[in-house]
């Protein structure tokens, strides 16, 4: 399986932040899960991907070319949510037809329209007046209408209520559909992720901790809960662990503990919060 | 390029009666006066404000980041900038022609217009990589500043060109004071493009 996008040793330093040598792949016919808490550096990735960062090292590749040197027509195929929204708000979704059809080259009227009508959305109001889920609509019905193959969505379904995050999720996976095509979306709703997602990227301070597919981290972790005294039995399979009033939580490698010891299943919400919060054993 | 003008254009669609009110208010005014001193000056704000508009409506929407990612490139971005003003502000000049044949002293009109022309296209000139680099809010204290400078700068050049009394320097031909300003508005203009091209092209978006 080739990759739409690739991502090597990504570096890029701000006064306070820093991405660290952030690799990882989003392979064709895969949707990207890219996870991690506020100011983790999921934007700031999705932004180097775009061309709207510059990183200082690392290298981005996109359908196997440098971001750099795409050319307009290639870019046409990257769809965008940006988590800010990014479109011009005194427009309506008809000013908006008008517009980018002179930006995108091979924007689709026909498809913006028909996604604006399954949308529900209207035609003539401006899209201030949309609320947040329409907005996030709408941005989805732009980033569909020009023949991308590939969706990059930075929280595109932050702030939504849970029908219209469905809404959301039918729409990729119905664009997923074509197994040429690839997604990655950050989120901080990791329930959504759950169950779109093929593998999962998960980035903390800066730094990528894991990558994977999303079954692969299934099989790969557990959670064991016991006693601290039981859980230093199985100090070598213990990632990370929480303790609590009654005992501790620890998220555990099963390939290190053995088959007898009862172990719960690890969400990726578990994992996510076990390499954030938990400490070393 | 079409596609981003005519963004800007729908974005400041609806802050467009305010101008068009002080537009018609000043025609009015200079043409009554037989004199395009008052349109021709407020025309200078007409060069500064409806593009800081558009361009205060593309920050807070983060248009720049969206077009960008869509492929527009950051210099065809930057030009689409200083074209939005030149559009802006070329109705206010074809105006203020129409108010030279309705002027008492015409060649002073044309002087006086001229004058003006230039004086937009240096407001423009230093507006444009102020916000390119520093963001609108920023952009409008710092437009101030900056123009304050070079009025100064214009205002010693002149005390040593002239000596003290500047009065003797209205003595001087009534086209080369006019001629020198829109000189530098056109050249502050070129400048201008080359630096906002190169901000754009490095900034973080």
């Amino acid at each position: 399986m080739s990759d739409n996008i690739c991502i090597k040793g990504l570096t890029k330093q701000f006064k306070g932040f820093a991405l660290q040598d952030v690799t990882f792949s989003v392979p064709r016919g895969a949707v990207v899960g890219f996870i991690g808490e506020n100011g983790a550096g999921k934007s700031t990735t999705i932004k180097s991907i775009l061309g709207l960062i510059r990183p200082e090292s690392g290298s981005i590749e996109v359908f196997g070319k440098d971001v750099g040197a795409l050319t307009k027509e290639e870019r046409g195929r990257l769809g965008t949510v940006l988590g800010d929204g990014s479109l011009p708000e005194n427009l309506t979704a008809k000013d908006m037809d008008a517009v980018l059809r002179h930006i995108f080259v091979h924007w689709d009227s026909s498809a913006f329209y028909g996604y604006i009508d399954r949308f529900s959305l209207p035609n003539d109001k401006k899209i201030k007046e949309f609320s947040r889920g329409m907005r996030q609509k709408f941005a989805l019905a732009v980033a569909l209408s020009h023949g991308a193959d590939v969706l990059v969505l930075d929280e595109p379904t932050a702030g939504l209520d849970p029908v219209a995050r469905d809404e959301i999720l039918d729409i990729l996976y119905d664009f997923m559909q074509d197994e040429r095509r690839s997604v990655l979306i950050s989120s901080h709703i990791v329930s959504d992720l759950e169950k779109l997602c093929d593998y999962i990227a998960f980035i903390h301070q800066g730094k990528l901790i894991l990558f994977d597919e999303k079954d692969a981290l299934y099989e790969k972790y557990a959670v064991m809960r016991a006693s601290l005294e039981r859980l230093r039995d199985y100090k070598d399979a213990v990632v990370a662990l929480h303790r609590g009033e009654f005992g501790a939580g620890a998220l555990v490698l099963r390939a290190k503990l053995p088959a007898d010891v009862p172990t719960e299943r690890a969400g990726i919400e578990d994992i996510m919060l076990y390499f954030v919060r938990g400490e070393k054993l | 390029m079409k596609g981003l003008l005519l963004k800007s254009w729908k974005n400041v669609l609806p802050m467009l009666a305010y101008y068009v009110f002080f537009f018609v208010v000043f025609f009015i005014v200079s043409a009554v006066n037989r004199d395009p001193l008052y349109f021709a000056a407020v025309s200078v704000a007409f060069a500064v404000a409806v593009p800081l508009a558009a361009m205060s409506r593309d920050e807070t929407d983060g248009w720049d980041a969206f077009a960008v990612a869509a492929g527009v490139s950051r210099g065809k971005l930057a030009v689409s900038r200083y074209l939005f003003s030149l559009f802006c502000i070329v109705p206010a000049w074809l105006a203020s022609v129409v108010l030279i044949f309705l002027a008492e002293d015409r060649l002073e009109a044309v002087a006086t217009v001229l004058l003006f022309m230039g004086a937009g296209m240096i407001a423009a000139a230093v507006l444009m990589p102020l916000c390119f680099r520093f963001g609108i809010e920023k952009s409008r204290v710092l437009l101030i500043v900056v123009l304050l400078l070079i009025f100064a700068a214009a205002f010693a050049v002149g005390v040593l060109l002239f000596g003290e009394d500047l009065g003797v320097s209205w003595n001087l031909p009534l086209f080369v004071l006019p001629c020198v300003v829109l000189g530098a508005g056109v050249l502050a203009v070129a400048a201008s493009l080359l630096i906002g091209i190169r901000i754009l092209q490095t900034k973080d978006l």
